[in-house]
């Protein structure tokens, strides 16, 4: 069943506390895997003069990744939304946008196109209008 | 998806409330020569099967390059799954902005959680919670350090080793300040200390510097931080690169007053530059000159842990001429997706990721070099991306690896012609040993 707002928010599902996430780190724990290099390893410490060179950030998470998922669909649990309910609030962002339009916006191909190749690399279609088919 | 959902009963229903009989009677009073005929002159909605349809085509028109060394600005990195799954939940991405703290708490936690992580990042006390992008985050602190010196017009000197868009912004932003601007020149690829350090005696407002900068050089930090030490001049920094602080100190360790970078690294895609989010940290002690959004930790009515937006010192907020900025906002489900990625990087893939970053660029170093005489690398010490001079025109091999399906690198060129035999190359984790071998042989073969 859905609830209201004021339902929501005295039923706690919008109040509930959770942790910060660096407040969950374990020591050691990790969440990110990169291949095996195939390249040498460079000695960094010997690269970068030694007063700029930090081998870690302090007090950066160590967290599972299934503890960051439960994390930020907690945190997301505490907001409401559009989708969550009606909004009668914020000229600006507040419509309804379709999902389709998230769905093309994430499209890969467009997202991996770096602003420096664009105009020199062809063929391209923002460069060429009667290509986009978007008038008539 | 339709727009218009409404059957005829709806609208029946509709018209009934405001006690109309028939649409037409709702646009009666718009006089008859003034009423549209027919369809406008647009294409008609597509339906969901059209929309993929178009989009294929765009994706079939675009440049599709089978390897890329492009960075200068925008690098290209590997977004774990979980960050469009979080990040896309529609209780973050259809949330309004966060006024009401009782129904925000999920966005005000993120925020104050990305704030802490840039500033452990750029070792610095103070974050906000993002702005527009790398550039903008940069003349915001320009702007801010004329409020701190509570100057309407000042000396600004900027390295020429800062990216020459942004200095094109800083120009926009600070047209009607009427700021004098100087340009530092270098001395090779870094920025010559010397000409600094008498900008800095002859009564400079504030210095801004980049590092990595334009030449994918570290800058001497140490050495600037004790130059504006004692002084009264103010340092912005710019880092296009921040994946770098995995392996360098945060400026503020160094006493920059304003450290900015810009966030494409974690958690966007390069999406042509165009959807990205401003990192902007500073001293506690200015935290009232902050521009931007800032989530604070208080206490609920029944003494739980809650975030609220503080500091609110917008012009949305308060008389105009004493707003600290007009930028009231944040690019917050860019902002969410960064935290998201540096939160699965974490402590050890922060470092693995930045030292990977660093190994295939000092590989492609020395691939490079041996592979032709005639192509001179700096010595000076880089993080991911480097410069070749060549005894040809980049813009020449740029446009001949385009033409062979890829890009070698950005030409300089387009940014000064006095640079126009630099290629400026840049690997990140999504570049291989191949890759960079393939690179180094089309240069000995194309040079």
């Amino acid at each position: 069943m859905s609830l209201n707002l004021e339902e929501r928010i005295a039923s706690n599902q919008l109040t509930h506390e959770e942790p910060a996430i660096f407040e969950k780190s374990r020591e050691g724990r990790n969440s990110y895997s990169l291949p095996p290099s195939d390249v040498p390893e460079a000695d960094a410490k010997k690269l970068i003069p030694q007063s700029l060179y930090r081998s870690s950030v302090e007090g950066f998470p160590e967290v599972s990744e299934n503890e960051i998922v439960r994390h930020f669909v907690r945190l997301s649990q505490k907001n409401y939304s559009i989708d969550t309910g009606f909004y009668p609030l914020g000229s600006c962002t507040m419509k309804y946008n379709p999902k389709i339009n998230e769905e093309m916006a994430r499209e890969s191909k467009l997202a991996a196109m770096h602003p420096l190749i664009a105009a020199r690399t062809r063929p391209c279609w923002y460069s060429d209008p009667t290509a986009r088919g978007l008038r008539p | 998806m339709k727009y218009i959902p409404q059957g005829p009963r709806d609208r029946e229903a509709l018209l009934k409330v405001v006690g109309l009989s028939s649409e037409d009677e709702l646009f009666k009073f718009i006089p008859p020569h003034l009423k549209v005929k027919g369809a406008l002159p647009y294409p008609k909605a597509q339906s969901e099967i059209e929309i993929r349809k178009t989009f294929q085509d765009f994706c079939a028109l675009s440049p599709q390059p089978k390897m890329s060394f492009a960075g200068a600005g925008i690098y290209h990195h590997d977004v774990p799954s979980i960050v469009p799954f979080l990040q896309g939940r529609s209780e973050f991405a259809t949330s309004y902005t966060p006024y009401q703290p009782e129904i925000s708490q999920g966005t005000l936690q993120a925020i104050f959680e990305f704030q802490t992580l840039v500033c452990q990042l750029t070792e610095c006390e103070l974050s906000n919670a993002s702005l527009y992008d790398g550039a903008t985050s940069l003349a915001e602190a320009a702007l801010m350090a004329l409020r701190v010196k509570k100057k309407a017009e000042g000396k600004i000197l900027i390295s020429q080793g800062l990216h020459p868009f942004y200095v094109g912004v800083l120009r926009t932003y600070l047209q009607n300040f009427s700021d004098r601007i100087e340009i530092v020149p270098l001395k090779g690829d870094q920025t010559d200390l010397d000409l600094l350090a008498a900008g800095i005696k002859s009564g400079a407002d504030l210095v801004i510097t980049q590092s990595p900068n334009i030449f994918g050089v570290i800058e001497n930090y140490e050495a600037v931080g004790s130059l504006i030490q004692g002084s009264e001049t103010l340092w912005a920094t710019a880092t296009p690169e921040p994946l770098a602080w995995g392996v360098l100190r945060g400026p503020g360790a160094f006493g920059a007053h304003f450290v900015t970078a810009e966030g494409a690294s974690f958690g966007a895609a390069p999406y042509l530059a165009g959807a990205s989010y401003g990192l902007f940290a500073t001293k506690s002690e200015y935290i009232r000159n902050l521009p931007g959004r800032l989530v604070g930790e208080t206490v609920d009515e029944v003494g739980r842990r809650s975030y609220t937006l503080t500091f609110a010192t917008r012009e949305q907020f308060i008389r105009r001429d004493k707003a600290t900025s007009n930028i009231c906002t944040n690019q917050n489900l860019n902002m969410l997706a960064g935290l998201i990625h540096m939160t699965t990087l974490g402590k050890q893939g922060f470092s693995l990721l930045a030292q990977r970053n660093l190994s295939l660029a000092e590989y492609a170093k020395s691939t490079i070099s041996s592979a032709s005489g005639s192509f001179k690398i700096s010595k000076s010490a880089t993080f991911n991306e480097f410069c070749v001079e060549l005894p040809c025109d980049a813009g020449k091999l740029v446009r001949q690896a385009a033409a062979e399906g890829f890009v070698c690198g950005v030409d300089m060129g387009r940014f000064d012609k006095a640079w126009s035999n630099r290629l400026l190359v840049c690997t990140t984790e999504l570049n291989t040993k191949q890759q960079i071998d393939e690179l180094a042989a089309f240069l000995r073969r194309s040079a």
